[in-house]
């Protein structure tokens, strides 16, 4: 009797799903509340409903939006935006200077505490002229504003106020003015959306899935099996499986993403920049990135196709000598095989994220380095709340490995400034600071791109971190889906002119 | 460390059980129970409200569809394992070779592999093959192809089928059985059915009933813990995905919910076959009295 029944399953006819793009992520997200954003899967799912001010076309140069022009005012200290007025909401009320009124305060409001904070925190207060006019005032002269106002909108007459919060129903029922509209939340932890049918652009996909597939490694071979249709990163060690896919095709694309080894330099031998630099001549990053994939190596915390990347930063070599001459210079001494401080063994422990790919191998290819040249390692994989304990409030690392990935605005504010909220190597260089601020505070793009250069160069000197590289990064979609560009840091910005063949 | 969570799950559920929450202890007027509801997450003899896994969200609602959800795969698991138990039971390996033999090894072998490893090469397995089948034209696409994504009745039967092998000692539970079944042939009353020519069958499944529903309450537990492995691996929405979710996410007021459903029912099928065996077996209605 179940044999029959197994076959009779075996041979049910395909399932067809024309005009739905099925992607992956390895853990869908939880809510779908563009204030309170925290991981690059809502990121995604956000570009697929809800819209900002200004996007980025397919040069990556700033277009309106929501926004339909905009004037700034001769002292750049405030912009009059005037909104497009043929924008719905997907539950069919109309757009309003309101709702941008209503988010950049939800944002700003300390209560609410955003995770965008930091998108508008240059503006000091919007106020609505008048149903399509925003004032928009700033702390700050700004040269080009309209850069910084991606962010999306959310609408006023969803929420009862401020201050929001993570557990407003909103989070499992947005409602955007973007090309997809939310379905459904299902069972299963994928997110279903559909054409928003009053969008202002045609859209060439019916219907979007997000199908949650925790196991990195096997989403490569779901688009194989037809599974999905669009995968955002391809592992390295797949790339050639599909490569050699004639259903698959392979896009490559660049993002300002940058692998690094932090040094903690509230510990007071790492703060030994001696011993910092001993530790970066002892690393052969060649060999590290090798496993991994394809990449660039990085001299400094901008990948080298940005206009800030400073190319006469060279990269740091592996040079076993000068880490001798470093170490000896730093106060260590060498005792048989093994680096010792008062007679110890030096032994650093490094932290490292258990999602971020191709960890382990680099791990251990790192400590089987530095463990041949003395300096014992100990690992430890964290997950996403230990990390943040540990990383985040703590601190409590010696070394620290990790990837940042940035906007086109490419802010390092944050993480480079004494003061600033994702410094957590506890990096403290007044001369950075200053130009961290002159940066923030340049009207001339020239003068941007030259004070983060010298940042970059001073950075490299004080060594806060071992620079790696930035990978080379590659998507897969099913050869069904057509006319495809990719934003390298939102995805789906340019989805909207997909097709489904 | 269980008696621990059992312990913590005890304290939970009979603060759940008692009259009154937190806010009743305080020495305030009806007016801010509202207000400390929606801080502290506590509803009216809830569990509380989810952190992360679901912001907001009752964990008693979350924790209920989820094991509702268990509950269809772990009911027919039970089944299986014990049909399987009880079959390699009666057909028991006499000599060292013949396929009474092989098929107890192979039974024996596929239970002692952990339960993660199975139910990753299980879907491995299938979907490898399925896929050489239909790029070769044997077979059309099947619906539920490919696992784990595409839900449906394949991804449920293979889920069970792994949860049965894989959780429930099946060694074990096949030589309780064969012992229940010796004791049962050497009994006296089972010589007086035999002695007087009547068919022993029925007298056999009437004397079975009660060891049968204390075995598979024994189960019970095991399969609690494989199904966080099967339902990850199969993408099954139950109360396995949302302990691991929970867990991975430090919400621990879902976590002690399910640790708490997973208890409560438990005990429940404890409760069953003690229920079962004071109905069926006079002398267990004698004890009880």
């Amino acid at each position: 009797m179940t044999r029959p029944v197994l076959f009779a399953l075996l041979l049910l006819p395909l399932v067809a799903h024309a005009g739905n793009l099925r992607y992956a992520e390895d853990q869908a997200p939880a809510l779908l509340n563009p204030v309170y954003g925290s991981s690059m899967a809502e990121a995604r799912a956000s570009e697929l409903l809800f819209e900002g001010l200004y996007t980025d076309n397919q040069e990556l140069a700033t277009r309106p939006s929501l926004a339909e022009s905009s004037e700034l005012m001769p002292d750049r200290l405030s912009m009059i935006v005037s909104l497009r007025t043929d924008v719905t909401w997907h539950d069919g009320q109309p757009f309003t200077a309101d709702d941008v009124v209503f988010t950049i305060t939800a944002m700003l409001d300390k209560a609410s505490a955003s995770t965008e904070y930091g998108r508008v925190a240059w503006i000091t207060s919007a106020e609505a002229l008048d149903a399509h006019r925003v004032k928009l005032t700033f702390a700050r002269p700004e040269l080009h504003p309209e850069d910084k106002l991606f962010f999306k909108i959310v609408p006023k007459h969803l929420f009862s106020g401020l201050p929001l919060k993570r557990s407003d129903t909103f989070r499992t029922k947005p409602v955007g003015t973007g090309p997809w509209r939310l379905t459904q939340f299902n069972e299963d932890n994928s997110i279903s959306f559909k054409k928003h049918g009053d969008h202002r652009n045609a859209t060439g996909i019916d219907e979007v899935t997000l199908r949650e597939v925790a196991d990195k490694n096997y989403q490569a071979k779901l688009v194989l099996y037809e599974s999905l249709e669009a995968l955002v990163r391809v592992l390295p060690r797949d790339i050639a499986m599909l490569q050699n896919n004639r259903k698959v095709e392979l896009y490559p694309y660049q993002t300002n993403s940058w692998w690094y080894v932090g040094y903690n330099l509230n510990r007071p031998g790492i703060a030994n920049s001696q011993v910092r630099k001993a530790i970066s001549a002892l690393v052969d990053v060649e060999a590290l990135l090798a496993p991994v994939g394809t990449g660039a190596r990085v001299s400094g915390p901008f990948v080298p196709s940005s206009p800030y990347y400073n190319h006469d930063v060279p990269l740091t070599q592996a040079d076993a000598e000068a880490a001798e001459a470093a170490f000896v210079a730093g106060g260590l001494t060498r005792i048989g095989e093994a680096w010792t401080v008062a007679g110890k063994p030096v032994v650093l422990t490094l932290v490292a994220h258990q999602s971020l790919e191709s960890v382990q191998e680099v791990t251990i290819n790192l400590q089987s380095q530095l463990q041949t040249a003395g300096i014992r390692l100990e690992v430890q994989f964290l997950d996403d709340a230990a990390w943040k304990e540990r990383v985040w409030r703590n601190h409590d690392f010696d070394l620290m490995l990790s990837q940042w990935t940035f906007d086109r605005n490419e802010d390092i504010r944050e993480q480079f400034h004494s003061q600033g909220s994702r410094n957590f190597v506890g990096y403290k260089n007044p001369e950075v600071d200053l130009l961290l601020d002159k940066a923030r505070d340049a009207a001339d793009p020239f003068v941007r791109k030259a004070t983060l250069r010298e940042m970059h160069a001073k950075i490299a000197v004080d060594q806060p971190m071992l620079f790696l590289w930035t990978l080379d990064s590659y998507a897969a979609l099913s050869i069904k889906v057509g006319n495809v560009v990719i934003h390298p840091f939102s995805f789906f910005t340019f989805a909207p002119q997909w097709k489904m063949k | 460390m269980a008696t621990a969570v059992l312990s913590g799950c005890l304290i939970v559920a009979l603060f759940w059980l008692v009259p009154g929450d937190a806010i009743d202890a305080l020495p305030n007027g009806p007016e801010v129970r509202a207000q400390l509801q929606a801080e502290w997450g506590i509803e009216g003899g809830g569990l509380g409200r989810s952190l992360t896994v679901r912001p907001g969200a009752p964990v008693a609602e979350l924790v209920g569809v989820a094991l509702t959800t268990s509950l269809s795969l772990l009911l027919p698991a039970l089944v299986l394992a014990l049909t399987a138990g009880f079959g390699a039971a009666v057909a028991w390996p006499t000599g060292a070779l013949g396929w009474r033999r092989g098929l107890h090894l192979v039974g024996a072998g596929a239970s002692s592999v952990p339960v993660v490893i199975l139910a990753l090469a299980t879907v491995l397995t299938v979907n490898a093959g399925t896929w050489a089948l239909i790029e070769r034209g044997i077979v059309d696409r099947p619906a539920w192809f490919a696992l784990p994504v595409e839900p449906g009745a394949m991804r449920s039967a293979l889920a069970i089928l792994v949860l049965a092998v894989g959780s429930s000692r099946w060694s074990q539970l096949s030589a309780q059985a064969r012992r229940l079944l010796d004791e049962l042939d050497d009994a006296s009353f089972m010589e007086a059915v035999r002695a007087r020519g009547q068919k022993t069958l029925r007298t056999r499944l009437h004397h079975l009933v009660v060891p049968t529903a204390r075995l598979a309450s024994e189960q019970v537990p095991s399969c609690f813990a494989g199904l966080i492995v099967v339902e990850r691996a199969f993408t099954v929405p139950g109360a396995g995905t949302l302990f691991w979710q929970a867990c991975s996410g430090r919400d621990w007021p879902v976590a002690v919910g399910v640790a708490l459903g997973a208890a409560l029912l438990t005990a429940a099928a404890r409760l069953v076959a003690e229920t079962i065996a004071v109905v069926v077996d006079p002398r267990e209605r004698e004890r009880a009295a």
